[in-house]
């Protein structure tokens, strides 16, 4: 299943980075600059996007609704890590968990304060996504009222810290090519993995997981089989919020640029993603964010930077042409 | 071991229930009959706690559990197999007996699902594929097989035998017996009304959302208006 | 009796007022034009409209130009620069936003109703703001605005102390080509906003006029946070240096993944990289912020004597060094005093007329005139950070950086 999941990663870069080049090298002979290099760019581009979007997949695929909220929430679990360092002294090895756990509460408050009342009361979907619009403003402008707008990083002396990281970037020398890698770089490429295999582990194999899918597959069986489905919502906004928390932390990190409106650029990017990989879908999530990633760079390596938005939209279009339940969707039913 | 009195039920301005009011006795097995709409559904959903009552009570086991939430009240040991045969299509069969036992922390779930394989020898033979994939008799099989994994002490059955070939129909109702003699209660919903009243000890007759005749399964089923009615 | 009364009372009155005046003389030379405008006839109180971001992100700007305005605003009164009659400053915040300027520059105008603004401290708070004191025919004073075209923009009552890009960059670029001996360049800038843009064509206009060959040029958005593929591009070329145009919080990252990418060299930037937080190992690029070159209206190692006075002053009385903003605010303080000694009036017309003509005007920044389209006109300075510090940029400094 998890090797799927590597396979899975590997196609997206082979479609996404690998076709393009070789197309633009052997066709057209336009050449890439360091393409290793781009290659290293794409992939910790793409372990971000992945990990912000994960979050997002995982509240589509068990309340089948979009938390657009999600971003925000991405920026606070940032700012609560850096706060942690800036303010509390804390090493980034436990401002990470606390920016992660941070995440978490708040959307699980989120959840509170915009989804419990409209689900008690059966609102449509989409009210529930529109009030998740209203969530994100408020804590938008919470974020602006108390960090303010100015832009904000993690100290150098809080990366220096990571351990082997006292000399600066390590350098890789890969047959005569130069890829300049960080260890901060290699952190944000390993933690979002290993935080993908964690969860497929848990919906897969651990009761709460499949509690959490029994929630997604059909709520009254979940509510007859004595499953607090309440529970299970704030459960998996828990989640969500704890991926997004690490992935505002360590966007934090690699890119040393911190405002209350990160979250607007992320935002779409996610959006794109999950509907890329197939709504709702976690090894989409995962696949989707390292080929937008991928498609992007790629366009700024072949020197159309300019036009590397509307290129992975077009992506999206032809991709949703071909198969409209995404790349892993499967069409009908909804999976955790 | 439950009471139900006086319960009200409505949907904005559908009145689903009028007040009823019903018993069941331990070691029983209850039926409620009634045709399409008469409510029957709306009552073993409001047993389970998916709808909330306008008015009236229930009692489990002299408890009061009106109102009280779903997973709660099943938490009780008072279980409902849902109509149309709800199993979690994307799940293994062996997962869907699992999630049975979610709530359960003993040692004895692992011989609990080898206890169901034993009674559903087919399910035990397609215990690695997905519950989707099987046929409907063995998903009505395995709904039960789920409910049984909860340890109920009551188990409402809400028409088991919907849509099943007629030789099923009558599968179903020897695992009924089963149940039966093994000492669980049971609470049935049907709308074959003479299936139900032959594994039945005493039944109720549900019209319009109210009560209409109660009696012994077996002076129902010389009740000419019953016969008239439902199993003419 | 009577007489001999008023004779002492003169008496005491040159008493006082000699070894004033002898001190002030000593103190020589002083910002204004003493000599070349009588003093004015005017009397009483003055009403000088004060707007700043003092709260929100650029209030790091404007509260340093506040206190140089309020310091200003003292030495003129003191000095009775404007005889008889006050300076009175009213201050109002301008916020961050556009929204909050235009409030306080409406207060401004129709209630106080007061003949010149110093202020606001953004080009678009300017932008939007001052046609307010426009259309009421009062006099705006910009002291930190350098978006190019706001004369034209907003009309014939604005004017500024502070250089337009357009202003700076030239200078800038050649001092840079001739220390650093440059000859090819890689260029970068964000295309979606008007002030990076606009900062990009005269940079390539500059450029192209110093034969500096570029390279590759490359762009992003404003608020995008990873240019590792855009500087890969760039890096491969092995430029000599790469050209920024690009507002304070891209320049963070950015700056930091030029480094990580293992560029060592001169990185030119426009105004955005004027903030002294850039350099900041807290909340700025830190180390990788050494080796950027950036042009000023003004620098603290600026030798000239008006300008170590006022530093001096300004450390004393608020415990920090003073930065370009502060200066130029402190300036632009003197300079609508000196319009209205010069034009002995307080009607914004004449004000305007006589600041607008004002030329080789002694201070901080150095000689100042108007040119003849009413911009303004002083020499920029070339920086280059140093550990962390905005040095005036030399070969020796350079050297520093770089290497030979």
């Amino acid at each position: 299943m998890n090797l799927r999941t590597l396979f899975y990663v590997l196609s997206a870069i082979f479609l996404g980075f690998l076709i393009p080049y070789l197309i633009a090298t052997y066709l057209f002979n336009k050449e890439v600059l360091s393409p290793e290099q781009q290659l290293a760019n794409a992939m910790w581009r793409g372990s971000i996007y992945s990990l912000f979007a994960l979050g997002y997949a995982l509240i589509f695929s068990i309340l089948g609704l979009l938390n657009l909220a999600h971003s925000s929430v991405f920026m606070w679990g940032g700012y609560i890590g850096l706060m942690s360092v800036l303010k509390l002294d804390m090493p980034i090895w436990v401002a990470m968990p606390v920016g992660m756990i941070g995440g978490g509460l708040v959307a699980v408050s989120v959840d509170v304060i915009a989804f419990m009342p409209l689900r008690r009361r059966n609102a449509p979907r989409i009210s529930q996504l529109i009030s998740s619009i209203g969530a994100s403003v408020i804590l938008l402008s919470l974020a602006t009222l108390i960090f303010s707008s100015t832009p904000k990083r993690f100290p150098q002396d809080s990366i220096d810290a990571l351990p082997g990281t006292a000399d600066k970037p390590l350098t890789w020398l890969l047959d005569n090519a130069n890829v300049r890698i960080t260890p901060i770089q290699i952190a944000i490429f390993v933690i979002p993995i290993v935080l993908m295999f964690l969860l497929e582990y848990m919906v897969n194999s651990l009761k709460i997981g499949k509690a959490m899918r029994v929630v997604a597959f059909n709520q009254r069986i979940a509510r007859l089989l004595s499953i607090n489905v309440g529970n299970i919502f704030a459960f998996t906004f828990f989640l969500s919020g704890v991926l997004a928390g690490a992935a505002g932390v360590l966007q934090g990190l690699a890119f040393n640029s911190m405002t209350p409106y990160m979250g607007a650029t992320v935002a779409l990017k996610g959006l794109t993603v999950i509907v890329l990989g197939g709504l709702g879908n976690i090894r989409g999530a995962v696949v989707g964010g390292f080929l937008v990633a991928n498609i992007e760079i790629m366009s700024i390596a072949l020197g159309y930077g300019w036009l590397s938005d509307a290129v992975v939209f077009s992506s999206l279009f032809l991709i949703l042409l071909v198969r409209p339940q995404g790349l892993l969707g499967e069409s009908g039913k909804m999976r955790a | 071991m439950l009471v139900v009195e006086d319960l009200q039920v409505g949907y904005g301005a559908i009145i689903a229930l009028r007040g009823i009011s019903f018993k069941v006795e331990s070691g029983q097995v209850v039926t409620l009959i009634g045709a399409n709409g008469a409510g029957k559904s709306t009552t073993l959903n409001t047993l389970s706690g998916l709808l909330k009552p306008r008015a009236g009570r229930i009692l489990f086991e002299n408890v009061d559990i009106t109102g009280k939430r779903a997973d709660v009240i099943s938490q009780k040991g008072l279980v409902q197999v849902p109509e149309g045969r709800l199993i979690i299509a994307p799940m293994t069969v062996q997962e869907n007996l699992e999630m049975g036992a979610y709530k359960r922390t003993d040692s004895e779930i692992n011989s609990d699902i080898q206890q169901v394989f034993e009674r559903f020898p087919r399910l035990g033979e397609r215990r690695k594929q997905k519950a989707g994939s099987l046929s409907g008799g063995e998903q009505q099989m395995l709904a039960v097989g789920r409910a049984l994994m909860m340890r109920p002490k009551l188990i409402m059955l809400d028409e088991p035998s919907m849509g099943l070939a007629p030789m099923l129909v009558n599968e179903v109702f020897s695992i009924i017996r089963t149940i039966k003699a093994q000492g669980t209660t049971i609470l049935l919903v049907e709308q074959n009304a003479r299936k139900a009243l032959q594994v039945a000890d005493y039944a109720y007759v549900l019209e319009r959302g109210s009560i209409v005749k109660e009696g012994s399964a077996a002076a129902l089923q010389a009740d000419e208006e019953v016969i008239q009615a439902y199993l003419g | 009796m009577q007489k001999l009364r008023s004779l002492l009372i003169l008496f005491v009155v040159i008493a006082v007022s000699l070894p004033l005046t002898i001190s002030a003389q000593d103190e020589a030379p002083q910002i204004g034009f003493w000599e070349e405008c009588e003093t004015p006839t005017l009397t009483g109180d003055i009403n000088l409209g004060v707007v700043f971001s003092l709260t929100g992100g650029a209030a790091i700007y404007g509260n340093p130009q506040l206190q140089a305005v309020q310091m200003a605003v003292e030495e003129i009164n003191d000095s009775d620069y404007l005889g008889e009659a006050n300076l009175v400053a009213i201050v109002e915040d301008g916020g961050t936003d556009v929204e909050t300027s235009i409030s306080a520059m409406t207060k401004l105008v129709e209630e106080d109703q007061v003949p010149v603004v110093i202020g606001p401290t953004l080009s678009n708070q300017a932008l939007s703001a001052d046609p307010i004191a426009q259309d009421a025919g009062v006099l705006v004073l910009g002291v930190s605005n350098t978006r190019s075209n706001l004369e034209t923009d907003i009309g014939d009552f604005y004017l500024r102390n502070s250089l337009p890009e357009a202003k700076v960059i030239p200078g800038t670029v050649a001092q840079a080509t001739e220390i650093l001996g440059l000859e090819n360049v890689a260029v970068m800038y964000s295309d979606n906003d008007e002030f990076t843009v606009s900062g990009y064509e005269v940079f390539v206009e500059a450029l192209e006029a110093n034969g500096v060959n570029i390279v590759a040029t490359e762009t992003f958005a404003t608020g995008d946070t990873d240019f590792n593929a855009q500087l890969t591009n760039i890096i491969a070329l092995n430029p000599d240096a790469i050209v920024v145009s690009a507002l304070a919080a891209e320049i963070v990252p950015l700056l930091q993944q030029t480094r990580n990418l293992g560029y060592t060299g001169p990185i030119i930037g426009g105004n955005g990289f004027n903030t002294p937080g850039i350099a900041s190992p807290d909340t700025g690029a830190g180390e990788s912020a050494n080796g950027v070159i950036v042009g000023g209206a003004w620098n603290i190692a600026k030798q000239n004597e008006l300008s170590l006075a006022f530093s001096e002053k300004y450390e004393a009385e608020y415990g920090a060094a003073p930065d370009q903003f502060s200066v130029q605010a402190y300036t632009g303080a003197w300079m609508i005093a000196t319009g209205i000694r010069c034009a002995d009036s307080t009607e914004s017309a004449a004000v305007r007329d006589a600041l607008k003509g004002l030329k080789d005007f002694n201070s901080p920044l150095g000689s100042f005139s108007f040119d003849d389209d009413g911009l303004p006109e002083h020499e920029p300075v070339a920086q280059i950070i140093v550990d962390g510090q905005y040095r005036v940029l030399t070969s020796e400094e350079a050297a520093a950086v770089f290497g030979e």
